[in-house]
């Protein structure tokens, strides 16, 4: 006779649980109930570095020339829910996935590139009276008010940096002199808004995220000294977001 | 292209592809789950309604997709004229996951899918429940039939 087992009791976190975690996907309360469950068991630790490890190597995804029409409002819901997004919004036909590259994060020396680190920002227009997902824009105007969120699965310190048409660099967020401490959770929206002025051009956010405490003025000399993609210091990490601003048609 | 799927597939790709090969113990065929499971939500993007999260969503497509593969005919006949001859490396609790392999392709497709929630993904049956959308109880229905059909090896002869 053949009985099927487990190997973690009910009371254990399952691979779905652990997925999540690792993804992003749990919110503030469960977050912490899961990293206080590693914390005490083994069995659990064990598993989620197994699955935190894993070395995928996915093959590339082709995916089929498209209009934009039929996919659109399903791509505004799946980044409504899933929100793990750094989002290049040129609107120019169609990109192989291999091509979106993350930049790396030097944690462990050269060319060290951090497996899931978990950490998203996301970015939300208020023309008017709408809130438009940013990635469903084709293009900024002047007077747009910009507002971010972010995910993160641990603790991290936060500021946001804007380059304009003009190559102009103003502080977004925060606006005193220390990057601000963010805790873990999804989709969390943080800052005030941003009015765009009518410098009009390419405009491009950058959000700096870091392990450590960092001062604003040290990040926002990385940016001032790019062209374009600041080379983040070590410990930081880098999400850019673009977009072009044009005038009111 | 959809850069959103794009993000989505970096981060959720790499769980879909293990639970495919640990569920199909061939790595050629869990790819293929894989670009499945991605290409039909570019096909069909409303099918993911954001009412759970999508690594939920992604467990649910993903375990369908491995059951439909290993009812799929052709699979079938091969994984019997492949037995004992995986091309997935497996460890410890091997045998058991022969066994889950033989379940799966003859239990119903709700027992199938408990069994694979349950002793595959070890969730609870409170986090099954969720996912399959029915009550508790009936989860442990599920699973009392599922033990029971394992207890019969002369079933999955």
């Amino acid at each position: 006779m053949t009985t099927l087992s487990r190997s973690r009791p009910e009371t254990c976190l399952s691979d779905l649980a652990l997925d999540k975690l690792i993804v992003g996907e749990l919110d503030g309360a469960a977050h912490a109930s899961a990293r206080e469950h590693l914390e005490g068991c083994t069995v659990c630790r064990s598993r989620y570095e197994e699955i935190d490890g894993f070395d995928a190597e996915l093959p590339s995804l082709v995916l089929p020339q498209t209009g934009r029409g039929s996919w659109r409002a399903g791509i505004v819901t799946l980044v409504a829910a899933a929100a793990v997004l750094a989002v290049v919004l040129w609107p120019k036909g169609d990109l192989p996935v291999d091509r979106v590259e993350e930049p790396p994060v030097d944690d462990g020396g050269p060319g060290t590139r951090t497996k899931g680190d978990g950490v998203a920002m996301e970015w939300f227009v208020r023309r008017g009276a709408a809130v438009i997902p940013g990635d469903t824009l084709t293009a900024l105007q002047p007077g747009d008010v910009l507002g971010f969120t972010y995910s993160a699965i641990e603790p991290r310190f936060v500021a946001v940096f804007g380059r304009d048409g003009a190559g102009t660099v103003t502080d977004y967020f925060p606006d005193g002199p220390a990057a601000t401490r963010m805790e873990p959770g999804r989709e969390l929206p943080f800052g005030r808004g941003i009015e765009l002025d009518d410098t009009l051009g390419d405009e491009a956010v950058y959000g700096i995220f870091c392990r450590r405490p960092a001062l604003v003025s040290e990040l926002r000399a990385a940016v001032d000294a790019a062209r374009d993609e600041p080379e983040p210091p070590q410990g930081c990490r880098v999400i850019t977001l673009r977009a072009t601003k044009r005038a009111v048609p | 292209m959809s850069e959103a799927i794009a993000a989505a597939y970096r981060t959720h790709g790499p769980s879909v592809l293990r639970r495919a090969r640990r569920i199909l113990a061939n790595d050629a065929d869990a790819r293929e789950v894989v670009q499945d499971v991605f290409l039909s939500l570019v096909d069909r993007p409303e099918q993911f309604s954001g009412r759970s999260s999508l690594m939920t969503f992604l467990y649910r497509a993903t375990t369908n997709r491995c059951l439909n593969h290993i009812r799929n005919a052709k699979t079938r006949l091969r994984l019997l004229e492949q037995r004992g001859a995986v091309d997935v490396e497996e460890g410890p609790g091997a045998e058991q996951q022969a066994i889950v392999r033989d379940l799966l392709r003859q239990l119903p497709e709700e027992q199938a899918q408990a069994l694979v929630y349950y002793y595959v993904d070890e969730m609870s049956q409170a986090e099954i429940s969720d996912v399959l959308g029915c009550s508790r109880r009936h989860v442990g229905n599920l699973l009392e039939r599922v033990r029971a059909a394992a207890e019969q090896p002369e079933a999955r002869a």
